[in-house]
């Protein structure tokens, strides 16, 4: 965070120097846009409350120097008593807002000129740009007609329920009937049975009719981005198909003995209490069928998770924290620099060794690019709670664990490019996600992962400060942790 | 037992523990006697069943309408449900205390402790418990723990939100979310309080079945219900206090200090202290240790009910009863080295890894047997298809599709890109949640007339059977499609990914459906407590069953069995045996000629019908055939 | 199988006997796998390094010989029951009270040392385990007392005799399994420093 931060202050710098200061409104505005993307989306956003609350009016609502207080420690304000402070806190239901020491005033005041014109623009282009990064225009398009649809939607479940209570009660008055008059009227077992046919004809049309029109959804879909995610989805295929048959079966005889052996009048059951080959027969093929599983899935695990594949493989740290990921290049001596969890501050996010020579030249981004057909692996460090660094693409998942270094190594293969001509999808992107619940913002925390070719890979490598140009003011850190 | 009515009278002097005078409060409240107390844990689960589904439902419509305000929801949760929007804190905590009640209030207290409590002593012919005085223990310890839990909805910062297994660090530091303060600590006071009623349950509950049988109640002639239940207890014996070191530790951790579960966290996060030196996965090691016997203490209860309204209403001997056993056993067994199949992706060594998927796809043999078993059951039987037997139809249909989605999940290499997606949640839903909830209804349905003497209104038990049936397939079939597209479980909301936002309709679709099934269960209710008050009043043996319970008298007494105790002269599956009257002889009727109930029936009947009956040996011959087809297939 | 026969009232008072000593021995289970599980995490942690290793104190062993001590006291309290030798019995019982009690003291005293030894409970995990595990047995160890205290005041009501062994045989079992459990627990620390 501490090196995009510096980015935008250097970017800043340059753009003061040569635009002068023709349109500084605009151009305040821009690099507030580029902070808050940057360090407030994961929980803010300016016309829903997302984990904090909505920023709309914000500029309004509080004067500027209060809010350069909250910004860079809300938690101070809140101990020192101010009262619009707890009143803030308390509304919040007491989630701490992650402490800012590290902006300057004139970052903080970009940010308030960047929330102050995205409130004064339309409604609806405001959420299309704040929510531009990741949220599609479709997606706005059909959460519109939610409403429409779901009131529709609530009135056939109403007309359905009302239904399903006037088919009891008129049952119930022919089970009445049917004391009554000592005999039965209803055939509730030949219903049933019945009943059991057709749902076994329709959950089975059901199904099929999902497989056809879901499967394209997924990922098992499209091509794996990665080496081993193409012997993970011939290992899918094969369970899938085998498990597939057993399921057709099994379900098949379930509903149709269900049916087929309803009780009436004349039916009597047979006594078969016993087979000692039959059953001897169906303990065999199972475990015949798991064996082949077994096997299967073993040489997959034991191929994907072989660690000799680590050694010429690139390394890239992967840190995660609530509610974001950081990723650390090691440089040109493909060495990571030492790290301790006793260094982390706000400045220092990462906790690297700012002294020790070998960390010097690593480079420190919020995005994750490959090289593709680069083989790299993935060392895995979290700050606070245990996060999941989840690759779907990539067939790729590892828990991220305070304290317990963890690691995954694997060969991206399809570019993003590449990948985007396969999907037909222009926007398409790789993403990191979080898959272990860390809190409120969990569902928010990612980074974008891109696959390059050598050359945009180089390019993108060479923008990224290294560690080294940006000094780590340790007195800052103590600041901060003593203001905590 | 057909001059029962006279015995009536004198009851008291049977009472083995002098309750001659009762009060309201020892009948109703601090009740000894187990089948009052099996009532007792039924209402208290029920009531948390349907706190658990509420919550359920208000988590599902903010997955399906997340930008949409729900005004009801400020009312009914204050400062969560601002302007209508659910809290994402609180949506932590909702699907935190859905699984928390779920798993150990509704399907291990309300399933297990239900029905072990009903059944046990009656099944076996005994008076009452070993020690009826635990029993009530056992009871008011897990009302206290529900008690703390639901306190723990209204404390600041909310309940626990660490999900239901809470995991350290999330859980073991109090500033790490809102939820892991006060609503933490109460939480693990509530397991707490649990195990010690799950422990006092079951020593109570394995000591009757093991000492306290009638003459004649060999182990071999005991119903499947009893196995299932006298295992589902020693294997609880055997791994909650397990999960209670966890738990104790956790503790520690969060109050005083240590660092079990916890490395490398700075002071700032950690209360002051400086952490070093633990493991966070060494609590998933415990916790899974128990986590995962639970499955199987959750589900062994279910199947034993299923085993027993399948063979009942089919009017048909349960195919294979050593079998059965045998499964149980198996499953028992293994489930205490497979825990490790929740953990594939938390950086284990690849070879333990191994070693587990090995342990947990063997758990589907046994499992497969059960399955086809009960399929052999129905097979030409006589399907009475009341309510309970089609419950348990609806729970041997979950768990074969809940049963092998497993297969993937205990696949190590397949586990890599399912863990922790909608796969996961699709899976347990089906396999251990529908499943144990339709054995539930199952038992409940077949059992009323047992509990309450009062039949239950069928109509009402058809609808809330297919509209709970459809809706839970509806509910969590299409969620498979989710997981293989990624989608993590425990998400607030997915809008802010491209890729999931084409699950829009369908997590409306799954919403509508789980509100469906939620209506149905209003059915349950109603039918429930209506056929409590006015329903039928029911004969002594409604089903025409073999077991026990049956015998004893419609008027709860205290001893169940006014004047002696019967004796056992034969298995509990004996229906539809050729050359009987009836379609069905109960376990307390002898053969002719069999005096001594430790002798085996009459062997000739059964003999016959099992080598020389055309009918039988023909199907054989057919179902032989395939199946030869298939095993020759699969070995070529 | 102890298959029990209630045929009536008469002889179901004497048939409840065994299930309470089978209750006893199967909360005894419960027990022994709390104790194995924490052990077992002891193991698993010490086995992933980082691990303090420092010396029990010395008045662990002496706590050690004085739980073995109080065993005997009591299988000596269960001989007497048994010959209806009531003063020894009392005495008996006495003895295996107090030496609870003082097994009691001498780990708080053991605890003491630690901390002069600069041992903590806040602190490596390998010192956490050694305060809780202990900790947990001296909490078993005071429900142990507590029964001893009870079935001594049956005694002395003349409540236990060779006719009545129940409470007097639950309570001898309960107490070897405390001193057992610590036995084992004291060479489990010693061997797995």
């Amino acid at each position: 965070m501490k090196i995009f931060i510096r980015l935008i202050q250097s970017t800043f710098i340059i753009a003061a120097l040569l635009l002068s200061s023709i349109n500084s409104q605009a151009q305040t505005a821009d690099e507030g846009a580029q902070l808050f993307n940057a360090n407030c989306t994961s929980c803010h956003a300016i016309n829903e409350k997302v984990v904090g609350p909505a920023l709309k009016g914000a500029h309004k609502k509080y004067d500027e120097a209060w809010l350069l207080k909250w910004v860079k420690n809300s938690q101070a304000l809140v101990k020192s008593g101010d009262a619009q402070a707890v009143k803030v806190y308390n509304d919040n239901n007491q989630s701490v807002m992650t402490s800012f020491t590290n902006f300057t005033d004139v970052q903080v005041k970009s940010l308030i000129a960047y929330i102050k014109a995205e409130s004064e623009k339309p409604a609806t282009a405001t959420t299309a740009s704040v929510a531009g990064s990741t949220t599609s225009s479709t997606m706005d398009a059909t959460s519109s007609n939610e409403g429409l649809e779901s009131k529709i939607n609530w009135l056939i479940i109403i007309i359905s329920v009302l239904l399903i209570m006037i088919i009891v009660l008129v049952f119930d008055i022919l089970a009445k009937v049917g004391d009554i008059q000592g005999k039965p009227v209803i055939d509730w077992y030949g219903i049933n049975g019945f009943l059991l046919l057709g749902f076994l004809v329709l959950g089975m049309g059901a199904a099929t009719w999902e497989f056809i029109v879901h499967t394209p959804l997924t990922v098992n879909a499209q091509t794996p981005a990665s080496e081993h995610g193409v012997i993970y989805d011939s290992m899918f295929n094969i369970t899938l198909l085998l498990t597939g048959i057993v399921f057709i079966i099994t379900e098949g005889l379930l509903f149709w003995y269900g049916f087929k052996y309803r009780s009436n009048a004349k039916r009597k059951a047979l006594y078969y209490p016993d087979n000692h080959k039959l059953e001897l027969i169906w303990t065999i093929i199972p475990a015949i069928v798991l064996t082949v599983l077994v096997v299967r899935g073993l040489k997959t695990w034991s191929s994907i998770t072989d660690r000799a594949q680590a050694e010429n493989a690139q390394k890239i740290e992967v840190y995660g924290y609530q509610f974001a990921w950081n990723a650390r290049y090691a440089g040109t001596d493909n060495i990571l620099g030492p790290h301790d969890f006793r260094k982390i501050g706000v400045v220092n996010a990462l906790g690297v060794d700012p002294n020790n020579e070998t960390a010097k030249d690593d480079i420190v981004t919020n995005e994750l690019h490959f090289k593709v057909g680069q083989p790299v692996v993935l060392k895995f460090r979290a700050k606070d709670v245990i996060h999941s660094a989840y690759l779907p693409h990539f067939r790729v998942q590892m828990n991220v664990v305070p304290g317990l270094p963890t690691q995954f190594t694997f060969t991206p293969t399809v570019t993003t490019a590449q990948m985007r001509v396969l999907l037909g999808k222009p926007n398409f992107d790789y993403i990191l996600l979080c898959n272990k619940i860390c809190g409120s913002a969990h569902y928010r925390m990612k980074m974008k992962v891109v696959v390059d070719t050598q050359d945009e890979y180089n390019k993108w490598l060479g923008t990224q400060p290294k560690l080294a140009s940006i000094s780590t003011p340790s007195v800052s850190d103590t600041k901060t942790l003593a203001v905590k | 037992m057909s001059n029962q009515h006279s015995h009536n009278d004198d009851h008291g002097h049977h009472d083995a523990h002098g309750h001659h005078e009762e009060t309201f409060i020892s009948k109703y409240v601090f009740s000894m006697d187990h089948k009052m107390i099996a009532k007792q844990f039924l209402i208290t689960g029920i009531i948390m069943g349907t706190l658990g589904m509420a919550m359920s439902l208000i988590f599902r419509l903010q997955l399906a309408f997340p930008d949409m305000k729900f005004p009801f929801l400020e009312t009914i949760l204050g400062h969560w449900g601002k302007d209508g929007k659910l809290d994402p804190n609180f949506y932590l905590a909702l699907i935190t205390i859905h699984g928390t009640i779920m798993v150990f209030y509704v399907l291990t207290a309300g399933l297990s402790g239900t029905f072990s409590n009903l059944l046990i002593p009656l099944q076996v012919g005994a008076r009452d418990m070993a020690s009826p005085f635990l029993n009530m223990l056992s009871y008011w310890f897990f009302f206290m723990s529900s008690c703390v839990l639901c306190v723990s909805l209204f404390v600041e910062g909310g309940p626990a939100s660490a999900g239901w297994t809470v995991y350290p660090p999330l859980s073991a530091l109090p500033k790490a979310i809102p939820g892991s303060g006060t609503g933490m600590t109460l939480w693990l006071v509530a397991i707490i309080l649990f195990i010690a009623s799950a422990l006092l349950g079951g020593v109570n509950y394995i000591t009757t079945v093991l000492n306290m049988r009638t003459k004649g109640m060999k182990m071999t002639r005991l119903p499947l219900t009893i196995w299932a239940f006298l295992i589902t207890a020693v294997l609880g014996l055997l791994s909650f206090p397990v999960l209670l070191g966890a738990g104790l530790l956790l503790i520690f951790d969060r109050s005083f200090g240590t660092s079990f579960y916890l490395a490398d966290i700075p002071a700032d996060l950690a209360g002051g202290i400086e952490r070093v030196g633990g493991s966070p996965i060494l609590y998933q090691h415990l916790f899974w240790f128990l986590g995962h016997p639970e499955v199987y203490i959750i589900l062994l209860p279910a199947l034993g009910i299923t085993s027993e309204v399948i063979a009942t209403q089919s009017r048909k001997p349960i195919f294979g009863y050593r079998a059965m056993i045998g499964s149980i056993l198996a499953i028992a067994v293994l489930s205490f080295i497979v825990w490790g199949h929740h953990m594939f992706i938390t950086g284990m060594n690849p070879f333990l890894g191994s070693v587990f998927v090995l342990g947990t796809l063997i758990i589907a043999v046994p499992s497969a047997v059960k399955t086809f078993n009960y399929i052999a059951t129905l097979w030409k039987g006589n399907l009475h298809l009341t309510p309970a037997l089609l419950f348990a139809i609806g729970l041997v249909s979950f768990f074969i599709s809940g049963g092998l989605t497993g297969l993937f999940l205990g696949n190590a290499a397949l586990d890599i890109n399912l863990h922790d997606t909608y796969f996961v949640v699709a899976h347990f839903h089906l396999v251990m949640g529908s499943a144990a909830i339709f054995g539930m209804m199952s038992g409940i349905y077949h059992w009323f007339p047992k509990m309450f003497g009062k039949m239950m209104n069928n109509t009402l038990g058809y609808a809330h059977f297919w509209l709970t049936f459809i809706s839970a397939y509806c509910v969590f079939f299409p969620m498979h499609f989710m997981g293989l597209a990624g989608v993590p479980r425990r998400y607030y909301a997915n809008t802010a990914y491209d890729q999931f936002n084409v699950f829009v309709d369908m997590n409306i679709f799954i919403t509508i459906a789980a509100i469906v099934g939620g209506i149905a269960q209003l059915f349950f209710i109603y039918n429930f407590f209506n056929s409590i008050i006015r329903g039928k009043k029911t004969v002594q043996n409604p089903w025409k069953s073999n077991t026990l319970e049956w015998t004893a008298p419609v008027e709860k007494i205290h001893g169940n069995w006014p004047g002696e105790i019967p004796h056992v002269y034969r298995w509990a599956y004996d229906y539809s045996k050729p050359g009987a009257d009836d379609d069905f002889i109960p376990q307390n009727i002898p053969d002719e000629g069999q005096t001594d109930p430790l002798d085996e029936p009459n062997a000739t009947v059964f003999e016959h019908s099992h080598s020389h009956s055309p009918e039988a040996s023909q199907k054989e011959v057919v179902m032989f055939s395939g199946l030869k087809k298939l095993f020759g297939f699969a070995k070529s | 199988m102890i298959a029990t026969v209630n045929q009536n009232i008469n002889t179901e008072n004497e048939a409840v006997i065994t299930p309470k000593k089978f209750v006893l021995w199967l909360l005894i289970v419960a027990s022994v796998m709390l104790f194995a599980g924490l052990t077992s995490a002891y193991i698993v942690r010490r086995g992933e390094g980082n691990w303090l290793s420092f010396d029990l104190p010395s008045m662990f062993a002496y706590t050690t010989g004085i739980i073995a001590l109080s065993s005997v006291t009591m299988q000596w309290a269960l001989i007497s029951a048994k010959k209806d030798e009531l003063k020894n019995l009392k005495i008996a019982l006495t003895l295996t009270l107090a030496l609870g009690v003082l097994f009691g003291i001498g780990q708080w005293i053991g605890w003491q040392q630690l901390i002069a030894n600069n041992i903590h409970l806040v602190g490596n995990p390998s010192e956490s385990f050694v305060y809780i595990i202990s900790g947990i047995h001296l909490v078993h160890m005071l429900g142990g007392i507590v029964f001893v205290l009870v079935v001594l005041v049956k005694t002395l009501q003349f409540n236990v005799h060779k006719k009545n062994l129940l409470s007097i045989s639950l309570c001898t079992t309960f107490w070897h399994f405390l001193g057992a459990m610590w036995i084992y627990l004291y060479f489990f620390f010693l061997l797995n420093r």
